[in-house]
């Protein structure tokens, strides 16, 4: 009968203990959701002087211009300046604090495309926040756009390259080359 | 009519696609030619991004830390951090719509904030 009597409460009290850890630990990953991420408990300590006093004008938003060339993008992050010029902020998930050439293509036509599209005046200096996986914080550096003839020759060109007028030239960095898919059809255009 | 038709044929020319003209030019015609392709570490990279930029976004509703003086106890309450934070992991563009329509839920928590608590 003492056996028995022992089994029988033995059941509950392990299935509590159970349900007691399990809320625990439940009730800790809550917890631990709710906490902000060590980025997120100084979320402005990346940015920079400049945009100490700007507010947040535009966030993920698409942008199109249409005449001469239709030019479209979807900017990261626009602040405006207390003189009302809006400036560029683009993220980068990467290894290296390093800003490639095509960075700089690509707010240029965010400049263009939200000039055209909201006819505000944009900063021809943008900035380009790298997101290091391996950092706490994010590391910023700024850039010199390139102006609206540049980015209309690199717009002709493109047309040119696609219509088979101009031809391709191959990627200045061979580093490139070893990770691209198209490795195999590029040697036959070669 | 003919305006609406005539700009549904010109096609926008993306940031993006004009930007990797400066990465390879002969991969803008192939990929023209034959259809954009990516490995597999390129796909998972781009996820990592799009969780990123979905990130960035949700601060940049949450909080408007940009004004000088602004910082974290300014921020959204923990609770709309944590219903953002659970669409951290969707793609991109559904991350963004449903962070979209938590603007208006992060508003009304805002005006319902102590005054005291700057």
């Amino acid at each position: 009968m003492r056996v028995r009597a022992i089994g029988t409460h033995a059941v509950p009290v392990k299935t509590g203990l159970i349900g007691l850890l399990t809320g625990v630990l439940g009730a800790l990953l809550l917890w631990r959701a709710c906490l902000p991420r060590a980025r997120e408990r100084h979320p402005g300590a990346w940015l920079p002087k400049e945009l100490e006093n700007a507010t947040i004008a535009y966030s993920e938003k698409r942008f199109v211009a249409m005449p001469p060339t239709p030019l479209g993008a979807i900017v990261d992050r626009v602040y405006r300046r207390p003189d009302q010029v809006l400036v560029l902020v683009e993220f980068k998930r990467r290894d290296r604090l390093v800003v490639y050439e095509s960075d700089i293509v690509e707010l240029s036509v965010q400049r263009l495309a939200v000039e055209g599209a909201s006819r505000e005046k944009v900063s021809e200096y943008a900035y380009v926040v790298v997101l290091a996986p391996w950092a706490e914080t994010r590391q910023t550096m700024r850039v010199r756009l390139y102006s609206k003839e540049r980015v209309h020759h690199l717009a002709d060109r493109r047309n040119g390259l696609l219509k088979g007028v101009v031809p391709p030239r191959k990627a200045e960095s061979p580093g490139l080359c070893e990770c691209c898919v198209f490795k195999a059809e590029c040697r036959v255009i070669e | 009519m003919a305006i609406l038709m005539c700009k549904r044929e010109i096609p926008i020319l993306w940031a993006s696609r004009l930007a990797e003209m400066a990465i390879c030019e002969r991969r803008v015609v192939l990929q023209h030619k034959l259809g954009r392709r990516s490995t597999s570490a390129q796909r998972n990279a781009m996820r990592a991004g799009r969780r990123e930029h979905a990130a960035m976004h949700r601060e940049s509703l949450g909080c408007n830390f940009a004004v000088k003086g602004l910082s974290a106890p300014r921020c959204s309450p923990r609770w709309v951090i944590l219903l953002l934070g659970m669409m951290e992991r969707a793609p991109r563009s559904v991350a963004v719509r449903a962070t979209d329509a938590f603007k208006h839920l992060v508003r009304i928590s805002e005006a319902f904030r102590p005054r005291g608590r700057q």
